[in-house]
């Protein structure tokens, strides 16, 4: 620390310069105004010497008697402060003295001039007494006098400020340093309290000190508070963090212009490294879902609008993904801007779907069709159905299947329809279908047909395949079919009244003799 | 003849007491006087102290001044002149003793003796009472005249 930024040092610099500055005037001011008092009042002595010796000179001025004025001449030059002394008789010098330090003129201006009165008369003025003061010896022992003040004052001074500065420095610059070293060193944290400095207890500086303790106490455990929060939040934050990275959803923050602002390694392995890799840095969400961005537009804005969670699922698609892969993905809005969002992969469940609906439509024992599944097929087909992509709807009902059974037992018979409907399946063509009404009653669609011909030469074939031997085991059976054929040439058809027309000439063949087929007429 | 001056004195004194405010009836004056023979008439107060108090060495007249005091009546003399006590008186001669060049004057006993002395010696001058002064000597002056 430099010396003149020390308090210490610049109030005792301070006090003292000071002092020496008021203490040199008031020396110096008291010196000059000494002097000259010291120079009257010496002089005013002089008066008085002359009063002294008066009365002894008026005698010697009134007998005119020389011997005794040369007395009192005499006497009078022994003061050091007389150069000469003259008595006069009338104007007749009587007797002079003079102590030869000086050959100073008979009479000057300072000549001190004192009238002789007669001792018998006061009125009568009989002569005059002459004293010549040592001018140059006044003023020196006046200048000596006012030095000698003057260094007494000096001396006072000089004491007097020592005092103050001392008193100073033990009560107030001392301990004003003392806090302030103990504040610069103060370990705040720790909650470390100042200590008053001794003697200053229950002054200001003691008060100074408690209201800093005080202060550091607040700050302390404002700092205590503080990092608790900081602590909490931290330790929040991580939490968050874990549950974002480890989370098996895949969760991300998207910006207005879809590009991804952060996600975590749930989303990366939802949708493969590889995507990320191509899908830039940042990635873009609808390149990473390999979506239209006006798809993903759409959704956003409804999540934005009704200001609630949307989702909806995604099919995967791209050149790299190796099996058919779906995503969920729900975005949620963030103000106006960033949206965030979570995505899960969907298609185990897809696929259990797909597979439940799938079976929804199929004979459990054959594995064709069912008659929902049939339905369905059918509404389908018949709507581009027209003349030269006609449909036809085909009813096989299997003629002594009930003898299979009451014979051969239900096992048997049910590896007998499994049989038939495999050896139906093996004649169609992929877009045709097959279905088990139920029973021994299946339905055949053909879809495509160029002509009603091309239906009933199938449904002779089929007649044909019906009609052959069936194994089961080490049996042979023997089975027919009779089927009735209704084709539509317009997508006005429902299927129903289709199938109804196909059960009536199905009927018809079997009327005429079974294993046989028959074209439904209109009537 | 005696008898005759001292009954014309006691007359003139009662002249004058009938002038003066400040002698009471009864009073003697002091006068100075000197030899008859001397060609001195008259004196004033300050010539009279001037010479009893050695500041002149000489009378008017130019003689050598011999002033002699009268032992029995000193005190009144110098009070009536100067105002002073004989303390006072012999102080201030004690300081011009000292020095030798001035003296004080001669002492006599009586009057009779300061006439007797006033007569014989030349220059002498001295001081009686009035009724006390004769044919030898002359007044020159009288204390107390100065006053009115």
């Amino acid at each position: 620390m430099r010396l003149g930024r020390s308090i210490v040092a610049r109030a005792t610099l301070r006090i003292f310069g000071l002092s020496a500055v008021v203490g040199l005037l008031v020396v110096l001011a008291s010196a000059r105004l000494l002097e000259g008092y010291e120079q009257e009042r010496l002089v005013d002595n002089l008066g008085d010497l002359i009063s002294a010796v008066e009365r002894t000179a008026s005698v010697a001025a009134f007998a005119n008697d020389p011997q005794l004025a040369s007395e009192v001449a005499t006497g009078l030059i022994q003061n050091t402060a007389v150069l000469s002394a003259r008595i006069y008789s009338g104007n007749a010098l009587l007797a002079g003295s003079d102590n030869g330090r000086s050959a100073a003129p008979s009479a000057s201006l300072d000549t001190i001039t004192r009238p002789l009165h007669s001792p018998f008369d006061a009125t009568e003025t009989i002569g005059r007494i002459e004293i010549e003061p040592a001018r140059a010896r006044i003023r020196d022992e006046a200048s000596r006098y006012a030095t000698l003040v003057g260094m007494l004052l000096a001396m006072l001074v000089v004491l007097v400020a020592g005092v103050v500065a001392w008193v100073v420095y033990r009560s107030i610059t001392r301990p004003i340093k003392t806090v302030a070293d103990g504040l610069h060193t103060l370990d705040v944290q720790n909650g470390q309290q100042l200590r008053p400095p001794a003697g200053s207890e229950d002054d200001e500086i003691g008060r100074l000190v408690r209201n800093v303790n005080a202060l550091v106490a607040r700050i302390g455990e404002a700092l205590e508070t503080e990092r608790a929060l900081r602590e909490d939040r931290e330790q929040s934050e991580r939490r968050f963090r874990m549950i974002f990275e480890n989370a098996e959803t895949g969760i991300f923050v998207v910006d207005g212009d879809r590009y991804l602002q952060s996600w975590n390694p749930a989303m990366v392995r939802l949708l493969g490294s590889e995507r990320f890799q191509q899908a830039g840095m940042p990635p873009r969400l609808d390149l990473l879902l390999g979506v239209p961005a006006q798809d993903l537009e759409h959704l956003a804005d409804q999540a934005r609008s009704q200001n609630a969670g949307r989702g909806e699922d995604f099919h995967l698609s791209g050149p790299d993904a190796p099996t058919e892969r779906w995503v969920h993905v729900v975005l949620n809005a963030l103000g106006d801007g960033p949206m965030y969002g979570v995505a899960n992969d969907i298609t185990e469940r897809r696929r259990a779907i797909a597979t439940v609906l799938s079976l929804a439509e199929r004979d459990p024992l054959t594995g064709v069709f069912n008659r929902r599944g049939m339905q369905r097929l059918a509404s389908r087909v018949l709507q581009s159905a027209d003349e030269r992509r006609r449909v036809a709807v085909l009813m096989v009902d299997l003629d002594g299947f009930k003898a299979v059974n009451d014979s051969h037992g239900h096992e048997a018979g049910d590896k007998l329809l499994v049989q038939i409907s495999q050896r139906l399946e093996s004649l169609l063509r992929k877009s045709d279908y097959v279905a088990r009404l139920g029973g021994d009653e299946f339905a055949v669609i053909l879809t495509g047909l160029a002509a009603p011909e091309a239906a009933t030469r199938i449904a002779a074939k089929l007649v044909d395949a019906c009609a052959e031997a069936v194994p089961i085991g080490d049996v042979v059976l023997r089975v027919s079919a009779s089927v009735g054929v209704a084709v539509s040439a317009t997508a006005d058809d429902v299927f129903e009244i289709l199938l109804g027309q196909a059960d009536q000439a199905m009927y018809e063949a079997k009327r005429g003799g079974k294993s046989a087929y028959r074209l439904y007429q209109a009537a | 003849m005696r008898r005759h001056h001292t009954a014309l004195l006691a007359l003139a004194a009662l002249l004058l007491m009938g002038t003066s405010h400040t002698r009471r009836v009864g009073d003697d004056p002091l006068v100075v006087v000197v030899s008859a023979a001397s060609s001195l008439r008259e004196m004033s107060q300050s010539q009279v102290t001037n010479i009893f108090l050695g500041r002149y060495k000489r009378l008017p007249s130019g003689e050598r001044a011999f002033p002699a005091d009268s032992a029995t009546e000193k005190a009144r003399f110098y009070r009536e002149l100067v105002g002073k006590t004989p303390g006072e008186i012999s102080a201030y001669w004690a300081r011009l003793i000292y020095s030798g060049r001035t003296v004080p004057p001669e002492q006599i006993s009586s009057p009779d003796q300061v006439i007797e002395w006033v007569e014989q010696t030349p220059g002498a001058i001295a001081y009686v009472p009035l009724a006390a002064a004769d044919h030898r000597v002359r007044v020159v002056f009288e204390l107390g005249k100065a006053d009115d």
